[in-house]
């Protein structure tokens, strides 16, 4: 087995044990009590706000956590020496929780909506949200020492990170909001669920924005990965 | 054998001790200062947004949001400093589970009850104060709800209490303690949602939720109606909870 797949292997393993799994099916399970008594006319409007301001941010306090657990129990210090390289260790975390938000999205959609949005396009904005986000907050942790002094900055972040939803609810529809990362985010779960029709080169943005943040988020990543954590500025 | 201390640790004395780490780890910790400057948060999330909100679904949509301000202020002000404070103060539970720092305490003269009536009883205050001014600065809420605030705060630092020690308590660390944060706030946040909107005649249903006698007590206040009943509910609720789960933590720290 490549390193990439057992380390993917070992983190889902730790993610079963943390309990993450369970927790998020649970909420899962939640989010179909309530949308299953909304009726099926309502239920368009829904899917978008669920997806976005729940589903997709699954991981976000995961990931957090499990780097800042990673650090206490120093076993990520033990890693550092071993042959993974970061972006395997970076990797495996990122495909365990985005797999975890996608099966938990179309666990609570496919009852809630049969098969009356577009599954494509939903799956795209599931996998690009929920990337942005745990590299947002991967990106934001270094500089703490425990998950404690990191969590009401972090609350800042996911607030920072749901700005669009402003423009979405047409409360201000500045065109700023396209240099938001998450503003292609919404077009998707909106075209997906038919709230929004996006014109074809605000699907192309809405994909390659978000890829192209992805891309210098992973970069920005691996430099605070130095800085903060092999070179142990930041506490431990 | 130990000789006994000859310090009584009288209620003053404990405050003091107790009061002035707290004051310096309150300057240390980046959390503290995060947590007292929250309520700014209630303001960019409530007062903020809610108004032009409303009435971009009055004309847009013909809805009108004004009938959903007494669940507005009850989830994110009351219930949403619920959540902050609990969340906050069981990751530090197992924080000091973790170091030790709760063994260290057993050999003090100060009685680990004492210590946990201590912690609880610093929750409430700053609930209390927390609630009050989360729902002043949210521009929503009528000043006639200030009376009951005094109740309602309080109830709010038990429910904090009550996530505090179930993560603390039945969680191993801290990562376990943030899987369990996210099914019980879940649970806690979205609850009153349903009893809110659901006929009356369902609301039985929502009674074993802890977080819906505040809820139901700051809608009926809200209404000018007699609310006490549903507090009193709400804090004994609490308080048995508070008493089962304090079990489990100590039974388990031991």
């Amino acid at each position: 087995m490549s390193r990439l797949a057992s380390t993917i292997r070992m983190e889902g393993r730790l993610q079963f044990r943390y309990g993450f799994v369970y927790a998020a099916l649970f909420t899962g399970v939640m989010w179909l009590s309530i949308l299953l008594p909304i009726p099926s006319s309502g239920r368009p409007a829904a899917g978008p706000l669920v997806l976005f301001a729940d589903i997709a941010i699954v991981g976000f306090f995961f990931i957090a956590g499990s780097v800042f657990f990673e650090k206490g129990q120093r076993t990520l210090f033990a890693l550092v020496m071993t042959p993974l390289r970061f972006g395997e260790y970076l990797g495996a975390k990122l495909a365990t929780l985005t797999a975890l938000s996608l099966v938990i999205a179309f666990l609570v959609l496919i009852p809630a909506h049969g098969l009356e949005f577009n599954v494509g396009v939903a799956a795209v904005g599931i996998i690009l949200t929920t990337l942005l986000f745990l590299l947002v907050s991967f990106v934001s942790t270094a500089p703490f020492a425990s998950i404690t002094d990191w969590l009401m900055p972090g609350g800042l972040v996911l607030l920072f990170m749901s700005l669009p939803l402003i423009h979405y609810a047409g409360l201000w529809t500045n065109p700023v909001f396209y240099l938001h990362p998450t503003h292609g985010s919404l077009i998707l779960f909106g075209a997906a669920f038919g709230t929004l029709t996006p014109s074809p080169w605000e699907f192309v943005y809405s994909v390659a924005y978000p890829v192209a943040w992805i891309v210098g988020l992973g970069l920005v990543s691996r430099r605070v990965f130095d800085t903060y954590i092999v070179a142990g500025r930041g506490g431990s | 054998m130990a000789t006994q201390s000859t310090v009584r640790p009288t209620w003053p004395r404990i405050t003091a001790a107790l009061g002035g780490n707290d004051r310096r780890s309150v300057f240390r910790d980046p959390l503290l200062i995060m947590v007292l400057a929250s309520p700014l948060l209630y303001i960019i999330m409530v007062r903020i947004p809610v108004p032009p909100l409303t009435d971009h679904l009055a004309s847009g949509y013909g809805f009108d949001l004004v009938p959903y301000y007494p669940l507005i202020v009850s989830s994110f002000p009351m219930l949403g400093t619920m959540l902050l404070l609990g969340c906050a103060g069981g990751l530090m539970l197992l924080e000091e589970k973790d170091t030790g720092t709760l063994h260290a305490l057993r050999v003090t003269p100060m009685p680990l009850a004492v210590f946990a009536a201590y912690r609880c009883a610093t929750i409430i205050v700053v609930s209390t104060g927390y609630v009050a001014a989360a729902m002043w600065l949210s521009g929503i809420a009528p000043t006639s709800l200030l009376p009951a605030v005094l109740v309602l705060g309080p109830l709010t630092g038990l429910l904090a209490i009550v996530i505090a020690l179930a993560m603390a308590g039945i969680a191993n660390n801290k990562v376990e303690g943030l899987a369990m944060i996210r099914a019980l706030g879940f649970v806690l946040f979205m609850t009153p949602v349903g009893a809110f909107i659901v006929d009356e005649r369902w609301e039985t249903a929502f009674w074993l939720v802890p977080s819906y006698w505040p809820s139901k007590a700051l809608w009926v206040a809200w209404d000018g109606g007699d609310y006490w009943p549903y507090a009193l509910v709400g804090v004994l609720y609490s308080g048995a909870v508070i008493a089962a789960l304090g079990r489990v933590f100590v039974r388990r720290a031991g």
